[in-house]
């Protein structure tokens, strides 16, 4: 009777295991698949387009090109707030580099926002800028 | 009720699971979004006036609608065609593919139309050709062109005859070089039929010059059958077109300067943004 009773026991609990582990791993495998919100690249997104918008609004693009100097773009880039690195490249509309310049102080990194946009040379010839902005790795 | 306990564990993390994938989502296409506006942006906001070397001044209302041009120069042999077909394909081929979207413009070319006047500009070079009336009906009541003509005078300044009240008054300015040093002026006016061919002594407002030698000469009437046509004219000089008003009697509606229409698909998230192109707008 002990022993029938123990036996009865003992699968309850295997069950109760089993059972236990099945919703624990299935939680466990949800809670895996929680992704990160990509608030921090939505923002570097916004500073990247609002950069190249004030660039090209005010002509420092298409004065960079008209002088061939970066200056102004790496002066640009110096302005950013320390926690940001920052590389503006200028390219004709055949893809070919015109000018280009990094932060000082800022190596390349795997999570950076790219951001493109269009203007028109006082040549009228068109160009694009294209900035990748990431946070400095500390 | 241990069961229950991690059955509602098991709820709690289908629920956050599910609800940090909707704001995944909608983070997502929050940033579709303002990277489509973004586009839109840069692609229309300077380009068209960049491209055409042309700045569009102010559209004013009062007893009259009033609009200024202000173009930078024209040049012997530029093809404006040319310089918007080879952005078109820019911004179609090469820019679209950078910023992961679908970018067409539609009637994006070297003319664009006053609205709703229906004024067509069309930009050829060294000629401007204006269309004024797409319909019957005329609204310009005054057109001012002034330009530096950039060369010494080699002839006085032609006018032609007027042909009086009630027809549109216009007014050309031309600035140059003196022979033997200085600059001079002439300013004419005249009221003009725009239904009639003012064009029989083929000088209207008009000038030669010499370093270099050319001409430029101002038109208004019907030009090549249509009519209420200005044309602004120029051979081998490089001309500085400074002031372009043209003035119009009132009529219901926004008045605004429209370039063709841009469409934007963005790849993410399946959203198209269509628009017209608004170059300037009262």
């Amino acid at each position: 009777m002990l022993r029938k009773k123990g036996i009865i026991f003992t699968l309850d609990a295997i069950f109760a295991l089993m059972a236990a582990l099945t919703i624990i791993s299935a939680s466990l495998f949800y809670m895996g698949q929680v992704g990160k919100i990509p608030f921090n690249k939505q923002a570097l997104g916004k500073i990247s387009q609002d950069s190249l918008t004030i660039l090209e609004k005010d002509g420092t693009l298409g004065k960079a090109v008209e002088i061939g100097s970066a200056a102004t773009l790496s002066s640009f880039l110096n302005s950013l707030p320390s926690n940001l690195c920052g590389k503006i490249e200028i390219n004709d509309a055949s893809k070919n580099n015109i000018l280009a310049a990094l932060k000082p102080g800022c190596t390349g990194s795997n999570e950076l926002v790219i951001s493109v946009r269009a203007f028109v040379g006082n040549n009228f010839n068109v160009y694009y800028a294209r900035m990748e902005i990431w946070y400095k790795e500390v | 009720m241990t069961l229950l306990l991690l059955l509602s564990v098991f709820t709690f993390t289908q629920a956050y699971l599910d609800r940090n994938k909707e704001l995944q989502n909608t983070v997502s296409l929050s940033g579709a979004g303002g990277k489509l506006r973004y586009i839109e942006d840069d692609v229309i906001s300077n380009a068209y006036g960049d491209l055409l070397g042309i700045k569009f001044g102010n559209i004013t209302r009062g007893d009259y609608i009033n609009i200024s041009f202000n173009l930078a120069s024209l040049v012997h042999g530029r093809k404006y065609l040319d310089v918007t077909n080879s952005y078109e394909s820019f911004v179609e081929g090469a820019y679209s593919y950078l910023n992961n979207a679908n970018v067409t413009l539609i009637g994006f070319n070297n003319s664009f139309v006053i609205e709703p006047y229906g004024t067509r500009f069309d930009l050829q070079g060294q000629n401007i050709s204006v269309y004024t009336m797409p319909v019957p009906l005329n609204y310009i009541r005054a057109i001012t062109v002034r330009t530096d003509v950039g060369a010494e005078n080699n002839s006085e300044c032609f006018v032609p005859a007027d042909d009086g009240v009630p027809y549109p008054e216009i007014i050309v300015g031309y600035t140059y070089d003196l022979i033997g040093g200085g600059r001079g002026e002439c300013l004419n006016y005249a009221q003009l039929n725009p239904q009639e061919n003012n064009d029989l002594s083929m000088k209207q407002f008009y000038l030669e010059t010499k370093n270099p030698s050319g001409f430029i000469g101002v038109k208004y009437g019907k030009i090549s059958s249509t009519d209420g046509v200005l044309a602004i004219i120029t051979y081998n000089i490089t001309a500085n077109v400074t002031q372009l008003d043209l003035q119009y009697n009132l009529i219901e509606g926004k008045v605004q300067i429209k370039g063709g229409n841009i469409s934007i698909k963005s790849l993410v998230g399946d959203i198209t943004k269509q628009n017209e192109i608004i170059l300037a707008e009262e």
